[in-house]
């Protein structure tokens, strides 16, 4: 390796391994996340005119500001964040090592500083040693037993694997975001709409908005949604099936929090909609003679009026439609025409058969029956990277406790006897949480009298 | 008797508590103190009884489900979290000063659900999204975190009074307990805090996974959730790696409840899938 090409790689590899570095990065990736709660994501381009102005949207345009956490440079601080924690991991990985195999132990440390605790006790050192001993080996690894001149020291410790949890935690963060990656290269996020009664065999991928066949079909046997009494909806409910040339593998009703999962592939429910009707009665009724007559008809038919006076062709289904901002629901459109006059548009909400009425002309229509039919809307995705994010989970969760509830502790026990009494000192050291190890020296001071 | 009524009576409980805290620490009144404990152990009983009531109010009416589901019953479980993990910091660390600032904010979070207009109290049925067995982990992970962070913030105020205050004349600022104290009591209650916040985060995800399909969406209370996460992570890395201690963390612990608090109210401002908090 040439000499001149050191410096620059320690240069990098300071930089990673720097706390400011760490820092920085996790403000910002806190600052940018904050931004992106504030800025609507993957709004109308529209909507960002609006409440940002030309400039101010082309702005966003450039940074990809609406879909900022899939954007190259949120993706790249993560980057950063990544690169960060496995370059100080393997920095300091063969220290933790050292630590945690070594079998060294030096009484003398300990012995340098003041001790936690000094108490006197009646009995001589012969007969407190055993007892101090087996009291040590109990919640100790004991390393040593030494006899003094006038007394004895007995030493040990434990936690020295405490110090795994902050490797642990790191590569666990890394493992998670690995498990992300896999899922975004492996996996799909799609979606479909199944009607009521029938089947789907394709499903549409979300990202690229692209058809994927699924290999088999998924149907929707029936759909179903229930209410509590206040009218609030308690339950939406698909029974579905898997079927694969025409034989049925897989059945299961699924509801909000219990998807079906068939060959890694689950299926959520997600929305519901009402199809358009296959069959529709339509209700005429003329102004002057208050006649009423039924047609039964059929989206892009077309009906011929009573006495020849026009006739009304059924343009579409609306499902939601809204009068100046008044919802009014699931409507019929349709296009009339009259003899010499010109086609006018008339929208038939079922839930107000009058609404005609209002247009004043010669005959009043209403839509006066249709086969309301749902389809339930499915969402489609397979995640192999799951289990690593699980993991990840699991092992980052373990790791924290090590961290924060375990240290590595070591105690030294001291009896020397002075004028014919033995005087014990508590002598130790721990990695963190001085204040639980200091209650915990005050109680074993406690124990260690009471033996 | 209804769980509304323990539960009204429960903040005025822990309003006295507060009082008689505030009281032993000003005034320097230790029979202020004993007072103050059983007034605390008092609300926590109420509080523990509305709630259970107010579960059991549930399937008398018919849409039985945990007291865990809406503003109300969140800030009513909130308030019991503080009051209990500041107990157990009582009798484990016997400070009784840090009380005066723990358990105001049991009050205040009682308080505001008890009397904001805005907060329906009415028991509601759960919707389809809520009905999980992930529902209570998740928040009860959550608040138990919520609360430690809530307490450090408390100890986090008592270390800027101690360290920015002028105490010539009250003698106020000496009964606070040691700054070393202190400062590695607001350490262990914000690494408590974030092992719990870490739990509350993966409980989320594993159940977002359940019902939508997807552990991760960056729907505001996430990304929020994991902004308090950074804030936090943060501060344990200038204190594990640079030894920031006292102060430094002390606005740390402000500026990490500043991001509680707007994750827990401030993002049901902002659109998302997590409105039935409001």
């Amino acid at each position: 390796m040439s000499t001149s090409q050191k410096p620059s790689k320690n240069l990098v590899w300071q930089l990673f391994i720097s706390v400011k570095f760490t820092v920085i990065v996790l403000i910002l990736l806190a600052i940018t996340s904050a931004a992106g709660t504030i800025i609507p994501q993957n709004g109308d381009p529209q909507q960002y005119i609006e409440m940002y102005g030309t400039f101010g949207s082309s702005l966003i345009q450039v940074f990809d500001l609406f879909d900022m956490y899939h954007s190259w440079w949120f993706r790249s601080l993560m980057g950063l964040l990544t690169i960060n924690i496995i370059i100080c991991t393997i920095d300091r990985w063969p220290a933790t090592w050292r630590i945690i195999t070594s079998k060294k132990f030096n009484p003398e440390q300990l012995l340098t500083k003041k001790p936690y605790k000094d108490f006197k006790d009646e009995r001589t050192p012969v007969d407190l040693k055993p007892l101090y001993t087996s009291f040590m080996k109990k919640q100790y690894t004991v390393k040593g037993v030494h006899t003094l001149q006038n007394g004895f020291r007995v030493y040990g410790e434990k936690g020295r694997w405490s110090k795994l949890g902050v490797p642990v935690v790191h590569m666990s963060i890394v493992l998670i975001l690995i498990g992300a990656l896999v899922g975004s290269f492996w996996g799909f996020d799609g979606y479909v709409n199944v009607p009521e009664g029938g089947s789907a065999d394709r499903i549409r991928l979300r990202n690229s908005n692209k058809i994927m066949e699924l290999g088999f079909k998924v149907a929707c046997k029936d759909f179903n949604i229930e209410y509590y009494e206040s009218g609030a909806v308690k339950e939406y409910r698909s029974a579905l099936q898997i079927l694969k040339n025409d034989k049925v593998l897989l059945e299961k009703d699924i509801i909000v929090n219990d998807p079906l999962k068939f060959n890694g592939i689950r299926f959520f429910q997600s929305s519901y909609g009402a199809l358009p009707p296959e069959n529709i009665e339509i209700k005429i009724v003329s102004k002057d003679s208050q006649e009423p007559s039924i047609y039964k008809t059929k989206i892009g038919e077309t009906i011929q009026l009573p006495g020849n006076s026009g006739e009304l062709t059924i343009t579409r289904f609306n499902k939601d439609y809204h009068f100046k901002k008044v919802e009014l629901g699931q409507a019929i459109e349709g296009e009339l025409r009259l003899n010499d006059k010109d086609p006018v548009k008339i929208v038939l909400p079922y839930k107000y058969p009058t609404f005609d009425k209002m247009r004043k002309g010669q005959w009043i229509i209403s839509l006066e029956e249709y086969d309301n039919k749902f389809y339930t809307g499915l969402q489609v995705r397979r995640d192999p990277g799951i289990f690593l994010v699980y993991l990840g989970f699991i092992l980052i969760l373990g790791g924290c406790w090590v961290i924060f509830f375990s240290s590595h502790q070591k105690i030294l026990l001291e009896v020397t006897t002075v004028a014919e009494i033995s005087q014990t000192k508590i002598f130790g050291s721990t990695t963190r949480n001085k204040m639980d190890f200091k209650q915990r020296i005050e109680k074993m001071a406690n124990e260690l009298k009471l033996l | 008797m209804n769980s509304s009524l323990i539960l009204s009576v429960t903040t005025f409980v822990y309003g006295a508590a507060a009082f008689f805290y505030i009281a032993a620490w000003i005034f320097n009144v230790k029979s202020a103190e004993k007072a103050a404990t059983w007034t605390l152990i008092l609300g926590i009983f109420g509080n523990t009884i509305g709630l259970l009531f107010r579960w059991k109010e549930s399937y008398d009416l018919g849409i039985g489900h945990a007291p865990l589901s809406n503003l109300y019953e969140s800030l009513v479980f909130f308030a019991l979290v503080i009051a209990l993990v500041y107990l157990v910091l009582e009798k484990k660390y016997s400070i009784k000063t840090i009380g005066a600032f723990a358990t105001p904010l049991a009050f205040f979070s009682m308080a505001y659900a008890s009397l904001s207009p805005k907060i329906g109290e009415t028991i509601q049925p759960l919707m389809p999204a809520l009905k999980s067995n992930w529902l209570i982990a998740h928040v009860v992970t959550c608040f138990i975190g919520y609360a430690a962070f809530a307490l450090a913030f408390g100890i986090g105020l008592m270390f800027m009074m101690a360290s920015w205050g002028n105490d010539s004349k009250t003698g106020l600022l000496s009964r606070l307990p040691e700054k070393s104290i202190m400062d590695e009591l607001m350490h262990k209650m914000v690494m408590f805090g974030f092992l719990f916040l870490t739990g509350g985060i993966i409980t989320g995800a594993v159940w977002a996974n359940s019902a939508w399909g997807r552990y991760w969406g960056w729907d505001p209370k996430e990304t929020w959730s994991l902004i308090t996460w950074f804030v936090y992570a943060t501060l344990l890395h200038v204190r594990f790696m640079k030894d920031w201690r006292g102060k430094r963390i002390a606005v740390f612990t402000v500026i990490g409840f500043a991001a509680v608090l707007f994750t827990y109210f401030g993002v049901n401002y902002l659109p998302g899938l997590h409105s039935y908090g409001s």
